[in-house]
């Protein structure tokens, strides 16, 4: 596997209404590796995402894919954004003809998907009357329809039980194993310690990244080593002052 | 050691659906007790016979001493209960939220209020809207409402759904110290580190209570144990796992397979590998998740 990196971001610099989202971010995610970043609310992980996919323009630095490699991305947002009023199929459809998809290919990959999906016998029902394990699985195989090298997966497994979960994570692994370049934003560890590397973002700024045993030396667990950083961040001088 | 709840092969019918049957459990008194399983086990159908929400269709319960058919009453002025979906009003601020709830039970005491409050962390927030709230400080505020009274049960149905760690662990963190103030607390939720926080757990699957104990009762119970292997190219090493057993996962570039009984597939991991570089092969615990697909489906499959 090469070790060209697909996912960068450097220096980047992302201000709402001048507050610092995402405040000089570092991370470069090689061909075929699986991300995971990992934060709490307002840490920065959708907006990094979004400027990844291309759907922010950076206030400063730079990021790869970003905006030019929009077609290389797939981007599966956080919630359900799929029509709740058309059925799975109709879904898979209309997403499959925003990504330009004739209709040969478009009828081989919806049947390739549904099948993935393991959603093959609810493809006439509504998705809106799917349960959310089922909803996450369509939002991930619509938004790979394209075949993209890279995906960014925006907390695709909050609300959802631990056996769908499981499943979703299998649909995950499918991908990975088969070279798609991944970086999943999460607010469980156990999740990201699935991850070949993680990321801790915390206040818009990346505290350590690395793989799950660099970041958890001694055995401890993934939680603590997040909890130890953040308080280390909190008590470091030259903090207060910083641009916010 | 006093009991908060007991059910005797308590179940509930929906048409011709059973939604839970034939459970039998106890809760003590300043036990933080969890109700895990899958999406449409039961847990929350249960937790509204206990609430005295539904009426129960077969067997009998009680909670804080009270019946849970006939003293349906006496048991809302008890509890707290915090529901999945949200409770509060969301054009209002935290603290009329805080200050209607308080009124409805008619509390006056308004320092305890404002105690409950500052210990959710949510003194910065108090003035504003509830709708414009992240959701862990939506999830914060459902929760000060639901213990303005002094509670002696807590019922909170997936209090951390959606809510990030740093929340997360201050709502389990005030549940532990409620906990140790005497006050009982029935929690579902679908994240297993944190059914591991709780005392005891009860696994429901399909209606039915598959497995109570401790967390460490029921990763035991489960009977697995689980092999890591490290090996190299890992790709193939894990499509070849994979295919071989089909439970195995990926954990970074490790592979986790997960088997009931010992460590006896020890050789025919080796084997299967061979060609590969095998790094390394160690046997650990299984997880609480791993024990709850364990669990939950040697029932679905009785």
């Amino acid at each position: 596997m090469s070790d060209k990196v697909e996912i960068e971001a450097r220096e980047l610099v992302k201000s709402f209404a001048g507050i610092r989202a995402l405040d000089h971010v570092d991370i470069a995610v090689p061909r075929g590796e699986l991300c995971g970043v990992v934060g709490a609310d307002g840490a920065g992980k959708t907006t990094l995402l979004r400027c990844i996919a291309g759907l922010y323009r950076a206030d400063g630095g730079s990021v790869l894919p970003g905006r030019k490699g929009r077609n290389e991305v797939g981007f599966s947002p956080q919630g359900f954004h799929m029509y709740p009023d058309l059925t799975v199929n109709e879904n898979i459809e209309f997403f499959g003809s925003v990504y330009g998809l004739d209709k040969k290919t478009l009828s081989e990959r919806s049947d390739e998907l549904l099948h993935f999906a393991d959603l093959t016998e609810h493809r006439n029902r509504l998705a809106g009357n799917l349960s959310g394990g089922m909803q996450q699985k369509l939002t991930l195989a619509c938004s790979v329809l394209h075949r993209p090298p890279i995906l960014l997966l925006d907390e695709p497994t909050t609300g959802v039980d631990p056996i769908s979960r499981r499943e979703f994570w299998r649909l995950i692994e499918v991908l990975h194993t088969a070279g798609t370049t991944i970086m999943l934003a999460s607010a469980y560890f156990d999740e990201v310690e699935r991850c070949q590397h993680v990321v801790f973002l915390h206040e818009g700024r990346v505290l350590a990244d690395g793989t799950v045993d660099h970041l958890t030396p001694g055995g401890m667990d993934l939680e603590t080593a997040f909890r130890n950083r953040m308080s280390e961040d909190a008590i470091l001088p030259g903090k207060v002052g910083f641009t916010r | 050691m006093s009991v908060a709840i007991t059910t005797s092969k308590l179940g509930k019918k929906f048409g011709d659906e059973m939604a839970v049957s034939e459970v039998t459990l106890e809760v003590n008194t300043g036990e933080v007790y969890g109700l895990i399983g899958p999406n449409g086990a039961g847990k929350t159908t249960l937790i509204r016979m206990l609430c005295g929400l539904f009426i129960p269709s077969f067997g009998k319960g009680t909670v804080l001493g009270f019946d849970i058919e006939r003293d349906r009453a006496r048991i809302r002025e008890r509890i707290g209960y915090m529901s999945q979906g949200f409770g509060l009003y969301s054009d209002l601020s935290v603290d009329d939220n805080l200050r209607f709830y308080a009124d409805i039970y008619g509390v006056r005491d308004t320092e305890y209020v404002d105690s409950v409050r500052s210990r959710l962390g949510l003194q910065d927030v108090s003035g504003q809207v509830v709708g414009n709230l992240s959701t862990g400080a939506r999830q914060r505020s459902a929760l000060a409402a639901a213990l303005v009274h002094r509670p002696e049960l807590v019922v909170l149905d997936e209090p951390t759904s959606g809510v990030d760690p740093v929340a997360r662990d201050s709502i389990w963190q005030l549940v532990g110290e409620l906990a140790s103030e005497g006050v009982t607390a029935l929690v579902t939720t679908h994240v297993m580190p944190e059914a591991q926080r709780c005392d005891r757990l009860a696994l429901l699957s399909e209606g039915r209570l598959v497995a109570t104990g401790t967390p460490e009762e029921l990763i035991s119970r489960s009977g697995l144990t689980v092999a890591a292997v490290d090996a190299a190219p890992w790709r193939e090493a894990f499509a070849i796992l994979q295919r071989q057993w089909p439970e195995a996962a990926l954990y970074g570039t490790r592979i986790h397979i997960p088997f009931s009984g010992g460590g006896a597939e020890e050789q025919a991991i080796r084997e299967a590998l061979r060609g590969l570089e095998l790094r390394s092969l160690t046997w650990q615990r299984p997880t609480m998740e791993d024990a709850f697909i364990a669990l939950a489906s040697t029932r679905a499959s009785q």
